[in-house]
């Protein structure tokens, strides 16, 4: 299925850029880069983050960054004390937090999963950070390569 | 005001997860764009979504500029009773905008 989300034309443009095509992001696990530790470090000072349980799906490419769709997910299995809140970071944007959702408790929710459209300013790395209500931290990464940025003037 | 959408089953069984989809058309100009004449154009954003189910919070959401023009969301509810599903849409400048969806629980 993922493969076929990709036409000839894209694996062309990403191909001639040296870049390496995975077929979904989310599904390789990846390094959280030094910019978006950073921005990690300053939201939550002070507190372990642990890479698993989240899950974002974002396409490996988009050719406009004015709208992206991004979908996060967490598998409930893993975290038995329930998701309070997620945040989306973005790596290159001019406004590092992209959106946050709350989760009221019980009771709770089955599943939690939310989708939107994001605008993304440069071919970058996406993190989704889950609150559990246990207060610890988990997360996923993402990246994209985005063919025409989302018009951003100043910065 | 905004025109608004919701996208949700009308009939669930207890315990049910739903999905929920949502759309509202609005501009969420991001404040980082220059006019014709070099000039920025203000932000003008949808800061907060909050949906309720049978009165009770269930899901919110805080937008920022990283949101596409016109934002869709989708989320999940669990089914427990019958009731109305009512979302709340605030912009910056506190002006509001309202949706309901009723949602019939069975057995």
């Amino acid at each position: 299925m993922p493969y076929s989300r990709i036409n000839r034309r894209q694996l062309l443009q990403a191909s001639t850029t040296g870049m390496i095509l995975a077929p979904y992001s989310s599904q390789a696990e990846q390094a959280l880069p030094q910019s978006l530790h950073t921005i990690l470090q300053q939201h939550y000072p002070d507190r372990p983050l642990q890479q698993r349980a989240v899950s974002i799906t974002l396409p490996a490419l988009s050719e406009n960054g004015n709208s992206v769709s991004l979908t996060i997910a967490v598998n409930q299995a893993e975290i038995p004390a329930g998701i309070k809140s997620i945040a989306v970071f973005s790596e290159k944007n001019p406004v590092k937090l992209m959106a946050s959702f709350q989760f009221p408790p019980p009771p709770p929710q089955q599943l939690i999963q939310v989708a939107t459209r994001v605008r993304l300013a440069d071919s970058q790395t996406l993190a989704a950070v889950a609150e559990t209500y246990d207060k610890q931290l988990v997360y996923a990464t993402a990246s994209i390569i985005v063919t025409l940025a989302a018009c951003v003037n100043l910065s | 005001m905004w025109k608004t959408r919701i996208a949700a089953p009308d009939q669930a069984k207890v315990g049910e997860s739903i999905e929920i989809r949502t759309l509202i058309a609005h501009p969420m100009e991001s404040g980082f764009r220059l006019d014709s004449v070099g000039q920025p154009i203000p932000r003008d954003i949808i800061t907060s979504v909050v949906c309720t189910y049978a009165g009770r919070e269930v899901f919110r959401a805080q937008l920022q500029p990283a949101i596409a023009a016109n934002p869709y969301l989708s989320f999940f509810v669990t089914a427990t009773v019958t009731g109305t599903l009512q979302l709340t849409w605030t912009d910056q400048h506190g002006q509001q905008a309202h949706a309901e969806h009723q949602l019939q629980v069975t057995k």
